[in-house]
């Protein structure tokens, strides 16, 4: 760990924009981890060069784990996470400003068909920064939505 | 694995707050009634499958990424 301007700093190894300083207190503690990745604890959120609603979910565990991760209200303006207060609270989140929500993309062969998982949308908040990936209860959404939709369809 | 036998309208109790109920037996199929505490989640096992499953299926995604920025940059002027 480093310490610059008064802020611990933790080297990372990435995939996408290769070895990186981000500040420690921008780490995100996934307790649970990820559905079916359980040990994996620690993430950032990196920002993708050139664009605004694209973001990488990285892993500091592993340099080849990352997310492809959009908020789901730029694309899906309609989109509703009904949060149980319990699940907020148990991350320490007492505030909705204090909450951020990102919805995990898969990206197949074919660009354009593009999805994202709404139904298990991942929460990031509180003082701790912790994050969690939350299944949605009595949903229609599903683990696959298209962000283009083609036109007719 | 504690295995019960049940018949219809007899339930099970979990710890505290939480009652099982089997409501309906037909064709194969059981109906259950769940009553719990509101913090509790309830979910249908497959669900939880299926995401374990989109999100080993997009956990590939490190190498690609940059790539896929482009794509999509092209494909929609973003």
């Amino acid at each position: 760990m480093i310490m610059r301007r008064g802020v611990f700093a933790v080297k990372i190894d990435t995939k996408i924009l290769g070895e990186i300083e981000v500040a420690n207190e921008s780490v995100i503690r996934f307790k649970e981890g990820l559905l079916g990745l359980e040990d994996f604890n620690d993430y950032v959120l990196l920002e993708l060069p050139g664009n605004d609603k694209f973001f990488c979910l990285q892993s500091m565990e592993d340099s080849d784990l990352a997310f492809f991760v959009i908020r789901p209200w730029d694309f899906f303006p309609d989109y509703e996470a009904d949060i149980p207060d319990s699940e907020l609270s148990a991350m320490g989140i007492t505030r909705p400003e204090h909450l951020s929500l990102y919805c995990i993309l898969t990206v197949p062969e074919e660009i354009k068909h593009i999805t994202a998982n709404l139904l298990a949308p991942i929460v990031v908040g509180g003082e701790k920064n912790e994050g969690k990936q939350l299944v949605l209860a009595e949903t229609e959404y599903k683990t696959k939505h298209r962000l283009f939709p083609e036109k007719g369809v | 694995m504690l295995v019960l036998s049940r018949r219809e309208n007899e339930g099970i109790v979990i710890g505290e707050g939480i009652v099982v109920r089997v409501m309906a037996i037909e064709d194969g199929r059981v109906r259950l009634g769940i009553e719990a505490p509101r913090e509790v989640p309830i979910h249908r096992e497959e669900i939880f499958e299926a995401i374990k499953e989109e999100n080993r299926e997009a956990s590939r995604a490190a190498a690609e990424m940059m790539d896929a920025l482009k794509k999509l940059k092209k494909l929609k002027n973003l």
